[in-house]
């Protein structure tokens, strides 16, 4: 009964006109990059046929898109937390830097345990991290009224460059320039079936589970849909804006923190100082592609990985750089949002 | 050392100066551009692309102003015409920015290779002046044109009605309207203004420093220029002492060896920066944001 | 399009052509059968009104009776659905205000239109120069600044910054603004809303200043004692249709009064039988203790001080009392502390015998005090909800309650109560996971009102209960009110609608500048008295 009610929901918001712009934004989407390629001097077709081929048509490409999907279903989801209370959380860059940089520190130093203990207060230091450091940003933010944008934008920077710091001081030299000695194997995250791929997969499945959760049936989670919705509302039944403010902030570093701990517990082994090639900000782009939402986290996360994945690709498959899948995940993006596609939200400034 | 310690600090400064004095003319009239950043790098890219092909650096400084203002009309699409969020578009904008100089630069450029840097030009008897002298009146025209145009930004927006009508836009946009001017004709002019200087200080990067283009050469300036603003009390006057701030606290880092803080590591030196601006957003009250800041204006 | 005057040409405020228009008898603005509607309201019907050069025409009506949408009209902030405006005799459309002013006709709302951060003079000035023109001379501006000023007689700084003056002297400025763009008619809304008296006195004395040079003064209110002391003729507007015009010789304050507030309960179809309430209906025999009882009740507005000015009531439990008053009175400040979310300055208040100065919405929950009100949005439904979350909303936020375990919230126990309470208040459709978004605007109310009311509260205050609701959601929420007096409930309605109160209440009451101007049981109420105070000449009422 409940399903099909929200199916019936659905139904009243697509309208032809909708689908319309949604078309439109993914073909212009295909016409623009096609020219961005050609400009770059890459022949358009053989470019988006290396992508799918580079991120889905071989094994490593697979597994690869896979990873870093995980990374990005947890950095989509760092942002749709607080962006379900109407905050958008800027600083997932340097949460997942602060969540690499505790679990590597765990990782590598704590000897006493079962490696398996280790293994999972490592990934548990990296969740607290993650939420401490979003924490601190919605503190300032209910004690001094600071802008959170600008704190979290700054404390990117800051913890970005307190990890370049900690990989070379912190612990003992590594044989790759940059980045931590490597993770004992029995640390590391186990993997799946024997394979190559990472069970940090799915954990980060499990995190959309839990935050679908979360939301749909947990007392929290409504508290932090109704702020979201209108917050006045909320606050004459009794909800407190500036916890549920912390609490969802804080929430979403913890994803984020997840993030950056199962990047080096499972996926690179060590942390490296160039470990996250702006993981922070695609998560915002997943967020908002998936609407807020965690379950459609997972398809967003997955398009945006087989674009980057198969960017990566491209440089040895028609000789452009990597960097084009940001090409492609901005302006798809900004045309989602130009043609309304994703609507303007109510008015929120800066407060 | 001293000496040395200011003339790096003024070329630091300019590309800073220049991106903080856009961000103004654009916070002021009520949008706030996260997208500066990208804006930055695509001027810094034309002004290297520019000199690759040719032209000579007062050209590619121009074409870098104007490629400036034409982004600055794209983004007005987007957040005066789209009423798309600000904060989100501009990150967006970012990223799509970054993969586009980084892709067309892989093309484009010769990595590696170094272009020609202004030079120098010395002030008469100002340059004289001891300590002081060669650091802050030797330095490129572009150095002591960013002055300048500080004077002139704070002339627009007090000493035209167009400012006039700009602040208005930024603090109450429901009054411009009712005196019966666009707010979203201002809102895009300021944009294209702002974006304009945002993207000649990203040609300062360029011509100041290397004369080349690397890719991601912003490295977050364009983000600490946000900081600066809010320092600056969204004042042109204010972003000469703000910005000289900051650059002073980047060439320190510069120089640490001659300072005696070679313990002191360099990540921490490279904080100062950031550390500042989050703590003057924390200590600063949001006392003087121009109120209508991020809001898209909509007629009720 | 004429490019605004130049600052160097010519003198400020001054109307050539104004004389013009008064030689040849023509009326300065005239409307013909405007009408204007909102959705089903129908803010403006068939409306005729004529102002002449050189006089001050006062727009008299209770909230709601349209005079603010006329005005808007006039002044181009708004297009009409039907009829025509003529300026200086001639047929005009106005497309936005600036088309207005260029015809000489310019509004001052009750919302600011200026910029604090600016200065006044640059205020004065905002718009009046292409933003192409380069140069912004600032002396030449607050020179002429000066001069508008002086030319009407205002004693203002004009290089002060508009946030450094009182509300007066903002008012002044919003005038002179217009007065600076050569407006000829001047319309004035609710101005004295914010003024002190002696304030009041004297924007009365610049007004009659305005008429002596030629110009018209539209000034729309509600307080009669203001049309008597200033103005030359009247219209007076009830429920969006002219009732009455009235030349000065004709002002006579019972005329005036009755015409604005109406005498007779069944009027332009506000038939007993359409609020829902029957003569079958039981009535309740007798009130029982106070539930509610309001003592020297100060409470500060948004812009100014005392909006509730010292304020007594009593609500008894089994009782309806009816709150009248024409909105702008304090009733959205009274109804704000009564549910916690506006500071009380001092006075008491007693629920049962629990004697509260400041109030919270979690104390009030537990004292059982519930709030209905379809204005804000604070009592608004939660867009992004479903019915069942919306209607549970404060019981599953509190921690401490039955439908939360672990944090995990109970669906089963959630069914049975949202169940239970969607018959109860009739939603439709009857699907508790469905989103409200999508349901009319009666079933939200509905939902809002299960929400509120699921509990039988000890004390209701129900605001506008019914503002924008269909004829059936109307109904069920009177039936509402009138089953839960009937089982004990302290009920105050606020409302704009007399014959809802009177149809509702057991005793009524006039809410006049943040105080009671007159209260008595229903069925002995004057209604002579009630509309005098209604409109402010009730005993004990300040002018």
């Amino acid at each position: 009964m409940r399903r099909l009610a929200s199916l019936a929901d659905w139904r009243q918001r697509l309208d032809w006109r909708y689908l319309a712009r949604l078309l439109a934004s993914l073909a212009l989407t295909l016409l623009l990059v096609g020219l961005i390629f050609d400009l770059a001097g890459a022949d358009p077709v053989a470019a988006f046929e290396a992508l799918i081929r580079g991120s889905l048509g071989n094994p490593l490409g697979v597994e690869q898109t896979i990873e870093l999907g995980a990374i990005l279903v947890l950095a989509g989801l760092a942002v749709t937390i607080p962006a379900r209370a109407s905050l958008w959380n800027i600083g997932g860059e340097g949460q997942i830097f602060a969540g690499a940089l505790a679990a590597a520190s765990v990782a590598l130093k704590v000897t006493g345990p079962d490696p398996a203990i280790v293994m999972l207060l490592a990934l548990l230091a990296g969740l607290l991290a993650g939420a401490a450091v979003a924490a601190v940003a919605g503190a300032l933010r209910a004690l001094t009224g600071a802008n959170e944008v600008l704190t979290t934008l700054m404390l990117n920077f800051v913890i970005a460059l307190l990890t370049f710091y900690a990989i070379t001081n912190w612990f003992p030299a590594a044989g790759i320039r940059g980045s931590t000695p490597e993770i004992p194997r029995d640390v590391e995250l186990p993997t799946l079936l024997g394979g190559d791929i990472t069970s940090g997969v799915l954990l980060a499945l499990a995190c959309v589970v839990a935050a679908h959760v979360l939301l749909t049936r947990t007392r929290l989670g409504l508290t932090i849909r109704a702020v979201g919705a209108n917050p006045e509302a909320a606050r004459h039944n009794g909800i407190r804006l500036g916890s549920v403010y912390t609490v969802s902030f804080a929430i979403g570093g913890a994803f984020a923190g997840l993030a950056g701990a199962i990047v080096v517990l499972g996926i690179d082994g060590l942390l490296a100082r160039d470990f996250s090639p702006g993981y922070g900000f695609v998560g915002i782009a997943v967020a908002l592609l998936a609407r807020s939402r965690p379950l459609l986290v997972v398809p967003a996360a997955a398009l945006f990985s087989i674009v980057t994945v198969g960017g990566s690709y491209l440089e040895s498959a028609v000789g452009l750089s990597a960097d084009v899948a940001l090409v492609i995940q901005g302006t798809l993006l900004l045309l989602l949002l130009a043609l309304w596609v994703i609507p303007p939200q109510r008015a929120a400034g800066v407060r | 050392m001293v000496e040395l310690l200011l003339t790096t600090t003024v070329l630091l400064t300019v590309p800073l100066l220049l991106a903080t004095l856009g961000e103004i003319v654009t916070e002021r009239a009520g949008v706030l551009n996260i997208g500066i950043e990208g804006v930055m790098l695509f001027g810094a890219f034309a002004a290297a692309g520019v000199i690759q092909l040719g032209p000579g650096r007062p050209v590619a400084v121009l074409a870098a102003a104007a490629l400036g203002a034409a982004l600055g009309v794209l983004l007005a699409v987007l957040f005066v015409a789209r009423r798309v969020n600000q904060i989100v578009g501009g990150v967006l904008f970012n990223l799509f920015a970054l993969g586009l100089t980084t892709v067309l630069f892989d093309r484009y450029f010769d990595a590696g290779a170094t272009g020609s840097v202004f030079g120098k030009l010395a002030l008469p008897l100002l340059s004289d002046l001891p300590v002081v002298g060669p650091a802050l009146f030797d330095q490129p025209l572009l150095a002591y044109l960013s002055v300048v145009l500080a004077g002139l930004v704070w002339w627009l927006l007090t000493r035209t009605w167009f400012g006039l009508h700009l602040r208005a836009a930024g603090e109450r946009p429901r009054a411009l309207d009712s005196a019966g001017v666009s707010v979203g004709g201002i809102r895009t002019a300021a944009l294209a203004v702002g974006c304009a200087l945002v993207a000649l200080g990203g040609a300062a990067l360029v011509v100041l420093q290397s004369g080349a283009f690397t890719p991601n050469i912003t490295e977050g300036r364009g983000f600490i220029a946000l900081g600066i603003v809010l320092v600056a009390r969204w004042s042109p006057w204010w972003a000469l002492p703000a910005v000289a701030l900051f650059g002073l606290a980047e060439s320190v880092k510069f120089q640490a060896s001659t300072f005696g803080l070679e313990s002191v590591p360099p990540e921490f030196l490279a904080m100062l920066p950031y550390l500042v601006a989050i703590v003057t957003v924390t200590v600063g009250t949001a006392a003087r944001y121009p109120a209508a800041l991020g809001v898209p204006y909509v007629r009720e | 399009m004429t490019a605004p005057k130049p600052l160097t040409e010519g003198t400020p405020g001054s109307n050539e052509e104004l004389t013009r228009g008064a030689a040849a008898g023509t009326p300065a603005v005239e409307a013909r059968g405007l009408r204007r509607t909102f959705g089903e309201l129908v803010a403006n019907d068939d409306v005729d009104f004529t102002v002449r050069p050189g006089e001050i025409h006062a727009l008299l009506g209770e909230n709601g009776a349209g005079k603010t949408t006329l005005g808007t009209m006039l002044a181009g902030l708004l297009k009409p659905d039907r009829g025509e405006i003529l300026a200086g005799g001639e047929p005009v459309a106005f497309g936005s205000p600036r088309d207005a002013l260029r015809h000489g006709i310019g509004m001052v709302q009750q919302h600011s239109v200026l910029v604090p951060g600016l200065t006044v003079a640059e205020n004065l000035v905002l718009g009046t120069e292409s933003s192409w023109n380069p140069r912004l001379r600032h002396r030449a501006v607050e020179r002429w600044a000066a001069e508008l000023c002086e030319r009407f007689g205002a004693g203002l700084d004009v290089s002060a910054p508009l946030a450094t003056l009182s509300i007066d002297e903002v008012q002044q400025v919003e005038i002179l603004r217009l007065l600076g763009r050569d407006v000829r008619v001047l319309i004035l809304d609710e101005p004295t809303a914010v003024l002190a008296r002696a304030h009041a006195e004297r924007l009365f004395e610049a007004l009659r200043g305005l008429r002596e040079r030629g110009c018209s003064v539209v000034i729309v209110t509600h307080k009669l004692s203001e049309v008597i002391e200033l103005a030359d003729r009247a219209t007076v507007l009830r429920h969006g249709r002219v009732v009455a015009r009235l030349d000065r010789p004709e002002f006579n304050e019972d005329a005036l009064a009755s015409a604005v507030v109406g005498t007779e309960l069944a009027e332009f179809g506000h038939e007993p039988a359409a609020i829902g309430v029957s003569e079958d209906m039981p009535r309740h025999g007798g009130a029982g203790d106070v539930v509610l009882a309001i003592e020297d009740l100060v409470v500060d507005g948004e812009r100014s001080a005392g909006a509730v000015d010292r304020l007594s009531l009593q609500v008894r439990a089994g009782e309806v009392l009816g709150l009248a008053g024409v909105e702008g009175n304090g009733q959205a400040e009274l109804i704000e502390a009564l549910s916690g979310v506006r500071g009380v300055s001092s006075g008491t208040v007693r629920i049962g015998d629990r004697t509260l100065t400041q109030l919270d919405p979690r104390t009030l929950d537990r004292l059982g005090v519930a709030v209905v009100s379809s204005e804000r949005r604070r009592w608004d439904v939660v867009q992004d909800l479903s019915i069942e979350e919306n209607i549970l909303l404060s019981e599953l936020a509190d921690p401490a309650s039955d439908f939360s375990r672990w944090g995990f919230l109970r669906r089963s126990k959630m069914d049975a109560a949202v169940a239970e309470r969607i018959k109860a208040f009739d939603v439709r459709p009857a699907d508790p996971s469905r989103s409200v978004a999508t349901l009319s605007g009666g079933n939200q109310q509905r939902v809002v009102l299960g929400r509120e009311l699921a509990h039988r509260p000890r004390l209701l205050i129900a605001a506008y209960p019914t503002h924008g609701l269909d004829v059936a959601a109307v109904r069920f929420v009177h039936r509402t009110l009138l089953k839960l007096r009937d089982e004990a409930t302290a009920v105050l309605v606020v409302s704009a609608d007399r014959d809802e109160l009177f149809a509702l209440s057991d005793r009524v009451a006039v809410l006049y500048r943040g105080r009671i101007g007159y209260e008595a049981e229903r069925e002995k109420a004057d209604m002579r008295q009630f509309s005098r105070a209604m409109v402010g000449l009730g005993e004990g009422a300040k002018a």
